[in-house]
């Protein structure tokens, strides 16, 4: 007997928690039956139902034809008599009930931490210059739709654009040496927030979650400026291009994106995001327009770059030897780093960069 | 080992798996109900707007892209579009202080144009717009928006012009060009295109819901056209009657690029 009691009162139990609606939260629409058989009520969307319970149903007219058009279909039932089974507390199989689902995240954020690799970072706004690079984040979700970001990498390939080349080939003309600043590494921190929850249907078939994404952040980065093109020598062979180190810079970041979840622990995402960095040209691996006026003095006195006379800063030994694997003495780059440095120039450059990756959230 | 409390334990365990079936089933049919099934379906339906468009990346043109559109969604997920329209175009900024220090510098004999300088005009493309993706974002939590993800292959064909940055037959001064060597022509276009169209539900006088026909569309699009210029012009030597004085068109010119941003309303009947 008290089997049978404990048996009973499992049952009553089990089937108590299996008639007590779950989220996702639902909102009923209850509208009478229409008098002629209509393929769906076109009313039957999300929206109308907002004001349900406030408001007495509105008189049911038959749906016109044009608004029947895009109506949802309902879920046709898969055994006879389920228009009235109740599913998460709803009766999703009849026809004449809209269903109204408020917000139901599948999985949730709070509180945990993601791991962002961006295998590819492009620059889509490469007008004078062009970067690609790798980097990496950590996101700290402090709640849902709020965490904390920092993200470092570095562009693997900076250098001028062809357009720019073009233009040195052509015309004799170039961008400003500030406004072709190339951007090296760069590590920012900041906050990232999700204010859009979405999710959409592949064909008919798969169902996906996706969040919006905004970030802001700021860090430092480096840059260097191209000193003297690649070029093709008169053997064939290639002359690689030169680089100078002009300095890190203080750096500010903005972005946007999306964030396609994958399952519990992996997402997909990707941003775009602007990197805004003062660019001012006042020194080439350290060295100074003094510097540099210094070292191609001696040059054209024949004496080697060393036995000039410069500041404490100065990388001298970056002007020295030849460029490994060629022939190319870095010497040649003093004039060429002089050029830039005589007479300083500034702009505010954005790298605007699509970023691709996957994360792990844990 | 006494059977009682693991009939019990048996019954407990079969309750709780069907309960879990039960409501997994349950979400699934949510989802169902409340993605799958577009509110905004377009299948077989007729749609007619206008876009926008304006050039991301301007290097030495400026773009700025009007057009009409007709199209007709075979299914949910494939649709034929027509669009044609003109695009007001000009040099920027940049290509303008080209053209001036270029003319004034004599240094430079023989004169190579700069490729991506034609731009474009009237235009007409058809093509294919392929939208599997149906979805819905929720602004501000209570209020969903349904949109659609597509991608736009299609071709067709425009009216081009180009100005020369660097040939002047028509000179007045050392310093001042009068009129700067012009071409134009009728050339293929291929055009690519991703974006979003956002559907706006439509509010009658009494405050209901009615219709799915008007849609907002956000896209990126591609034209690719075949691009040519003269170089080796000898500067000296070009006048009104040979602009192109000892050159010949570059046989390395490519093609170009002109990527735009779009924005556009649809009304589908």
């Amino acid at each position: 007997m008290r089997t049978t009691m404990l048996v009973a009162a499992v049952l009553w139990v089990g089937l108590a928690q299996a008639a007590v609606p779950q989220a996702p939260a639902l909102a009923l629409s209850q509208a009478p039956a229409p008098t002629t058989p209509a393929p769906a009520p076109a009313a039957a969307d999300d929206e109308d139902d907002d004001e349900g319970p406030a408001k007495p149903p509105p008189p049911v007219e038959a749906p016109k034809a044009e608004e029947t058009q895009g109506a949802v279909t309902p879920v046709a039932p898969t055994r006879p008599g389920e228009e009235q089974r109740l599913v998460s507390g709803a009766p999703l199989y009849n026809p004449n009930v809209a269903v109204h689902i408020v917000e139901q995240k599948a999985y949730s954020d709070s509180g945990k931490r993601e791991l962002v690799l961006f295998p590819v970072a492009l620059q889509a706004n490469g007008k004078f210059t062009q970067h690609f690079g790798t980097f990496g984040s950590f996101v700290w979700h402090l709640q849902e739709n709020f965490g904390l970001q920092i993200t470092g990498g570095y562009n693997w390939y900076n250098a001028e654009s062809g357009f720019n080349a073009e233009l040195v080939e052509k015309v004799r003309a170039e961008a400003q040496a500030a406004t072709s600043l190339l951007w090296t590494w760069g590590v920012m921190g900041g906050v990232e927030v999700t204010p859009l929850y979405a999710k959409f249907a592949w064909f008919e078939g798969t169902l996906a979650h996706f969040s919006i994404v905004l970030n802001g952040g700021a860090g430092l980065g480096g840059t260097r400026h191209q000193l003297k093109p690649e070029s093709v020598k008169a053997d064939g062979s290639v002359s690689p291009a030169t680089f100078g180190d002009t300095g890190a810079r203080f750096m500010g970041s903005l972005g946007a994106g999306f964030r396609l979840q994958l399952g519990k622990h992996f997402a997909f995402r990707l941003e775009v995001r602007d990197v805004v960095y003062t660019a001012k040209v006042d020194s080439v691996n350290g060295c100074n327009v003094d510097d540099l006026r210094a070292m191609d003095a001696k040059l054209r006195m024949g004496q080697p770059v060393e036995s000039a006379v410069v500041g404490g800063g100065c990388n001298v030994t970056s002007f020295t030897g030849t460029v490994e694997g060629t022939d190319y003495k870095r010497s040649n780059d003093v004039p060429l780093a002089l050029n830039l440095v005589r007479l300083p120039s500034s702009d505010v450059l954005n790298n605007v960069g699509l970023y691709i990756g996957a994360s792990f959230l844990f | 080992m006494n059977r009682k409390p693991l009939n019990i334990v048996a019954c407990l365990a079969v309750l709780l798996t069907a309960n879990g079936a039960f409501a997994a089933e349950g979400d699934e049919l949510v989802e169902k109900v409340a993605v799958r099934n577009r509110l905004y379906t377009v299948a077989g339906r007729w749609e007619i707007g206008g876009n926008v468009g304006i050039s991301i990346l301007s290097r030495l043109t400026d773009h700025y892209n009007l057009n009409l559109s007709g199209a007709y969604n075979f299914t949910d997920w494939l649709g034929i579009e027509l669009r044609g329209g003109y695009a007001i175009s000009m040099h920027t900024s940049l290509a303008k202080q080209i053209q001036d220090d270029f003319y004034t510098n004599t240094s430079i004999s023989k004169a190579n144009d700069l490729s991506d300088l034609w731009e474009m005009k009237a235009n007409g493309i058809v093509g294919l717009r392929f939208q599997p993706i149906y979805g819905k974002i929720n602004l501000m939590a209570e209020l969903p928006v349904h949109f659609q993800l597509y991608g736009w292959a299609g071709g067709g064909a425009g009216l081009f012009g180009r100005e020369s940055l660097v040939i002047c037959p028509v000179k007045v001064n050392a310093n001042e060009c009068g009129e700067y060597f012009t071409e134009s022509k009728v050339s293929p276009i291929v055009s690519l295109a991703l974006g979003f169209r956002f559907f706006i539900p439509g509010v009658t006088s009494a405050g209901n819901v009615v219709g799915q026909k008007h849609g907002i569309k956000l896209e990126v699009r591609d034209w690719s056209f075949l691009d040519s210029y003269y170089v080796g012009v000898d500067r000296a030597s070009s006048n009104a009657g040979n602009p192109t004085a000892g050159g010949a068109l570059s046989p390395n010119a490519g093609i170009t690029n002109l990527v735009m941003i779009d924005l556009g309303y649809s009304f589908i009947f």
